[in-house]
């Protein structure tokens, strides 16, 4: 009975680590922080016409921040190009979204992702995204969705508007969560109370991955035995 | 091997009044043991890896228990002078960026050093006492707010995100209540003592190592309390059926119904099984050797404590939710389709079977039934608001087994018919408890699904409460199975259920901090 329960634990056990281990290096997109959400079902057109911006304030922007992305409200691939500024105390920036706009990324699959300068420092800054090109709208996609809310209003030319317009922060390229473990477990800790960190969480990780399927198998195992008096 | 042939001689794990706590500790049985200790890393697991409030709900139970705590009543659900949360949590929930985080999983909480630096500098000046409502949650009835207002009190002192930590770990106890009393219930339903270690081990495991049960273990929900009372009641039942119609015994099943009642509206179900439980101890002990007058003595005390409690939810939920309903659980109004019997049992037929060709569809956009419910969030796990799921491939794969499952079960029940009539009473214990609930979720669905919204009100964890019943089950068709297949089928339903938490656990993981 013992040889069975031990096959058939380490059978599933084992199709779960590699499972496991699939989550862990599968890419994913390096998202740093999200000013806004995407729309889920339903956007809100935001059409900028020449000359306005729409802003969000305390955006998160850090010196390993490379890309912010913005989504497509246009209902053709046929988009201008964006101009993306930040600002904080003592630092500035602008940048153009991708000079071909019917690459990935570029706004014609829905996606602007415009590269940027970091700042020196963490900064809560106000970013700003217009058109770049003289004459011609950019439309970017909101939400007015319930479940869709942010930290700041999106505001245009100062005025609040009533769709809050995607904005996304990324670090890079899409990478896996394996690749940057001690990053992702400081994440976890930035909220929690000492002596919760990067460590301890770690650890907890490690005690939950190998510490529950032993403690199953020990309870099985010990079970079979006190059970057959072997 | 049938539920008869199991060994005696066993010392059951209870320490007398001198025993010290080493010696308690050690008549913990090494199985159960195990499992407490794995629910138990499970549950801090999910605590400190789901961000604070991602929990189901979880703004609303924390707004309740903060406002109880600092001013000694809790939130009302209508409009009042203050705000839905304190000026403190809406503050932790600007900083920490979790106001688009939950249920929308291209969102991320905010884990940046200049964030918590903007916290740390308001922290000490804001209110913590102007969460008076509008709190969805408003009209529950306050046990478990309140005994999380103990280790909110407790925590005081410290930073609101300790104070949150705290109220999560609180849950603890409760997890161990729930899985204690669930090895207990198993054990009752085994005529010899003690119970058969194999199957009354995978059965609790089935319980302890259910993704659902450790996560909202870890999030601040009043589920948490009822799911720890009902598996007491429900062991208390089984017991009650050995023990006969001792006034304790009854009394006891009354205070338990009664602090249900106090923790939730669905605390509810539990007022009907309580009193067919009731009943039937009554009509098994008649002529035994409990006297009539002290039956009689149980069964009022046991009444008169529900009728408490009872009384006591109701006037709590009427003086903070208006002229609702207790708990929101059933409006008992006409409008709301409690007329229409025809409609509701068509409503129930498709929660679980495919329509027939007469029947009306149920109102509201896409009917969600049995697969969703039983299978989705409560058998396999749907995690922070529902929206930390596994690979569609995993539910898939658990509705085969689920099915398997059932098939296995009709057929052990026929294959061991003499044993099941031997033992009908504990099954209609079970059935009791199972039925009650189910009952009581789909009147308050069928309800929300004739209301304006049109859309049913149902989460797999208000199955909670009955998991004990599904460990019950578990441990039935162990035991009965041939060795070897017992066995393999015991120790794959425990590896399975490890493997599905640690799995919910890495994918909530990624899913808020990757």
């Amino acid at each position: 009975m013992r040889r069975v329960a031990i096959a058939v634990m380490a059978a599933i056990l084992l199709v779960t680590a590699l499972a496991l281990a699939r989550l862990a290096v599968r890419d994913r997109t390096a998202l740093e922080y999200v000013a806004t959400p995407p729309p889920i079902m339903e956007a809100t057109p935001v059409e900028l016409d020449d000359g306005e911006a729409a802003c969000q304030r305390d955006v998160v922007l850090t010196p390993s921040s490379q890309v912010i992305r913005v989504w497509s409200g246009a209902p053709t691939p046929d988009v201008p190009r964006l101009r993306v500024t930040a600002e904080a105390r003592g630092w500035s920036m602008t940048a153009l979204s991708p000079e071909h706009t019917d690459r990935p990324g570029g706004g014609g699959d829905g996606i602007y992702d415009t590269r940027i300068d970091p700042p020196p420092r963490e900064v809560l800054a106000t970013v700003c995204v217009a058109s770049a090109e003289p004459g011609r709208a950019a439309i970017l996609a909101g939400s007015e969705e319930p479940r869709i809310v942010s930290r700041s209003a999106t505001r245009v030319d100062g005025r609040e508007i009533d769709a809050r317009v995607g904005l996304a922060v990324l670090s890079g390229g899409p990478q896996g969560p394996l690749s940057h473990a001690r990053e992702l477990l400081e994440r976890a800790a930035a909220f929690a109370p000492a002596p919760v960190g990067w460590l301890s969480l770690g650890l907890l990780l490690a005690v939950v991955a190998i510490g529950v399927p032993a403690a199953a198998v020990y309870a099985v195992l010990r079970a079979l035995r006190e059970e057959t008096g072997a | 091997m049938s539920l008869e042939h199991v060994t005696a001689g066993e010392t059951p794990a209870a320490p007398g009044a001198r025993a010290s706590v080493r010696d308690a500790v050690r008549a913990v049985p090494r199985p159960l043991a195990a499992l407490l200790a794995a629910a138990t890393v499970l549950s801090l697991a999910w605590a400190l890896f789901t961000p604070a409030l991602q929990g189901s709900d979880e703004t609303g139970h924390v707004a309740y228990v903060q406002h109880l705590a600092e001013t000694g009543d809790g939130p009302s659900v209508g409009l009042t002078e203050g705000g839905a949360q304190s000026q403190e949590l809406e503050e932790l929930i600007r900083w920490h960026n979790l106001a688009p985080l939950s249920g929308v999983d291209t969102a991320r909480p905010g884990w940046s050093d200049v964030e918590r630096a903007a916290w740390d500098r308001i922290e000490g000046d804001l209110r913590r006492d102007d969460g008076a409502g509008p709190n969805p949650v408003g009209q529950n009835p306050p046990l478990y707010y309140g005994y999380e207002a103990v280790a909110y009190r407790v925590t005081s002192g410290f930073s609101l995100p300790t104070r949150l930590l705290a109220m999560r770990l609180a849950n603890l106890p409760l997890l161990w209540i729930t899985i204690v009393a669930a090895w207990l219930a198993i054990g009752e339903l085994f005529r010899r003592r003690p119970a058969p270690r194999f199957a009354q081990t995978v059965g609790t495991g089935a319980v302890a190592l259910l993704p659902m049960v450790t996560f909202m273990s870890g999030v601040v929900n009043p589920d948490n309390m009822l799911a720890a009372l009902s598996t007491a009641t429900l062991a208390l039942a089984l017991a009650a059926l050995r023990l006969g119609p001792r006034p304790a015994v009854l009394a006891g099943l009354g205070a338990l119904a009664g602090l249900s009642v106090l923790t939730h509206g669905r605390g509810l179900a539990l007022v009907p099984a309580v009193v067919l439980v009731g009943a039937l101890v009554l009509w098994r002990g008649r002529g035994g050797p409990v006297s009539a007058r002290a039956r009689a003595l149980g069964a009022v005390g046991g009444l008169a404590l529900i009728a408490i409690g009872l009384l006591a939810a109701t006037a709590y939920s009427n003086a903070h939710a208006g002229d609702t309903s207790f708990a929101g659980e059933l409006t008992g109004s006409g409008e709301s389709g409690l007329n229409d019997l025809g409609g509701f049992l068509e409503y129930v037929w498709q929660f679980y079977f495919s329509p027939m060709t007469n029947m009306t569809p149920a109102p509201g956009e896409g009917l969600f039934g049995y697969r969703q419910l039983f299978v989705e969030q409560f058998l396999t796990g749907a995690f922070a608001s529902l929206e930390v799921k596994y690979p569609d491939a995993v539910y898939r794969l658990m509705q085969v087994l689920q099915g398997l499952g059932l098939v296995l079960l009709i057929s052990a029940v026929a294959r061991c018919w003499e044993i099941v009539r031997a033992h009908l009473a504990q099954v209609f214990v079970l059935a009791v408890f199972l039925m009650s609930l189910l009952a009581l979720l789909h009147l308050a669905a069928w309800q929300d699904l004739n209301g304006p919204e049109a859309a049913p009100l149902l989460a797999g964890r208000y199955l909670l409460p009955v998991a004990a019943v599904l460990g019950a089950t578990v441990a039935f068709l162990v035991q009965v199975l041939p060795s070897r297949v017992r066995a393999g089928l015991g120790a794959g339903i425990l590896a399975l259920a490890a493997a599905l938490s640690v799995g919910g656990v890495a994918l909530t993981v990624v899913r808020f901090h990757a």
